[in-house]
């Protein structure tokens, strides 16, 4: 297997400015705002450099990034769930403390659940097919084309435009 | 909606000029503040049949949660034969079985490990270990094909079948990585999860010990063509013995031959969960274990 082990210090800090934007897009998809999707992003990074992973290259890295930072979200947003709800009017008040827009599309985007969010990003952002998204995710491909015909439906009905 | 909405409308996504240094030194922090903190499960994908498995036998603390030296353990990759490998409990932790199917492997932490050990010689321990397997799993359950065992990142590396997992480097992952469903107690052992696909719905099954009764569990995503009706098991001589009105929960009470069995149900907004015991615990045992399950979840 790999072999880009990565070293804390000179390996991470360069590894770190790679990527942490990346892992922030990804975070901010699910948490919907900057406070919790920095710690979303602190908590990936952080994980990397404690643990002895290595990687086979960039696709290697994106994925591995892109699955832990979807599952640690969705792991914080159980644990929030009692505890309070993030309206999308809220989201609305916080998204001015943002340094980017917002638009209607990314908007319903991050309306989704979680289940349609993950498909869709890993299909239209990071191009993945639906049978390597089945593999990332450990479901059937049969689960992913569904969920990404349901996203499809749910967000045409939204924001309108040609389904794709 | 075309493909490059939704692209531009991510890629736009950036975090705060400030943020870079931010997070960076929030990072080191956390890092160094970790502690071995993440438990060990079980993940087991339901299949058809299993037609070998191998057997690993590895001695770990991650139960009692203190860091051992496994630069011994681990160091052979299983293939589609026969292999057993037993490691002495490190001072005095416990021994965990791994067992390796076809696909993947699962582990069990129990009180006949070191019997295991003892008794299987290397080569020799495919028996034990089809008897631990039907020890653990529950009568009818189906084994395996894809399982994974979920580590602390510092404990182990399973070199046990890396060619049989994803593009992903599943060598060393948590709980969290691994998308389940179901919070555990944290006191909970023998901790495992199945994962389940039907034309009805998505759910994950899985059981837990706590206090030396065993719990079982099923997670359903809830969604407009979920059909749950056929993955329930109605009581039909249930009796309804208290409402959790938190989690709008109602705690149910039925025969189990000599023992009475509890069950409960209960929603958030994306899934329905619910949790069975039909081992003999008592209704304030398993209604502390229902509130603790509830809140977590």
């Amino acid at each position: 297997m790999s072999d880009s082990y990565i070293r804390p210090d000179e390996d991470f800090e360069a590894f770190y400015l790679k990527y942490y934007k990346f892992v922030y897009r990804v975070c901010f998809i699910y948490m919907k705002n900057s406070f919790d999707s920095e710690d979303c992003t602190e908590d990936v990074f952080a994980k990397v450099l404690c643990g002895k992973y290595s990687f086979n290259g960039e696709n290697h890295e994106k994925k591995w990034l892109s699955i832990t930072a979807m599952n640690l979200c969705k792991d914080k947003l159980k644990s929030k769930w009692h505890k309070s709800t993030v309206s999308l009017d809220q989201c609305e008040e916080l998204s001015t403390e943002v340094s980017f827009d917002i638009d209607e599309t990314l908007k319903e985007v991050m309306a989704l659940p979680p289940k349609y969010k993950d498909v869709i990003y890993l299909y239209y952002y990071m191009g993945y097919k639906t049978d390597e998204i089945a593999k990332m995710l450990h479901k059937p491909s049969s689960t992913v084309r569904n969920h990404m015909r349901e996203a499809r439906e749910l967000l045409k009905i939204k924001i309108g435009g040609e389904q794709k | 909606m075309t493909e490059e909405r939704i692209f531009s409308a991510i890629d736009k996504i950036e975090p705060s000029k400030d943020a870079e240094k931010r997070m960076y030194d929030n990072i080191l922090k956390k890092a160094k503040g970790t502690g071995s903190e993440f438990k060990i499960l079980r993940i087991i994908k339901p299949a058809v049949s299993v037609a070998a498995c191998v057997c690993l036998v590895a001695a770990a603390a991650v139960l009692l949660r203190t860091e051992i030296n496994n630069s011994g353990g681990f160091s052979g990759a299983a293939d589609d034969s026969t292999e057993s490998l037993c490691f002495d409990a490190a001072e005095n932790e416990a021994a965990i079985i791994l067992t390796t199917t076809l696909s993947g492997f699962i582990y069990n932490e129990g009180e006949n490990v070191n019997e295991v050990c003892e008794a299987a010689p290397a080569g020799n321990a495919m028996k034990h270990s089809e008897e631990q397997i039907a020890d653990v799993m529950e009568d009818g359950e189906d084994i395996a094909d894809e399982a994974y065992v979920i580590e602390s990142t510092r404990h182990f590396t399973n070199t046990a079948a890396p060619e049989k997992e994803a593009d992903i480097a599943l060598t060393e992952i948590t709980a969290e990585e691994a998308g389940l469903w179901f919070n555990i107690p944290e006191k909970a052992k023998s901790i495992t999860y199945g994962e389940n696909e039907n034309k009805d719905a998505d759910f994950q099954t899985g059981s837990f010990i706590l206090d030396d009764h065993v719990y079982s569990f099923v997670v359903y995503e809830l969604g407009e063509n979920s059909d749950l009706s056929a993955q329930e098991e109605e009581f039909p001589t249930a009796e309804v013995i208290m409402n959790y009105p938190e989690a709008n929960a109602v705690l149910y009470s039925f025969e189990n031959g000599e023992t009475v069995g509890f069950k409960t149900c209960w929603e958030n907004e994306t899934r329905r969960f619910c949790l069975t015991n039909s081992d003999g615990a008592d209704k304030k045992e398993v209604i502390d274990v229902l509130v603790e399950v509830v809140e977590i979840n």
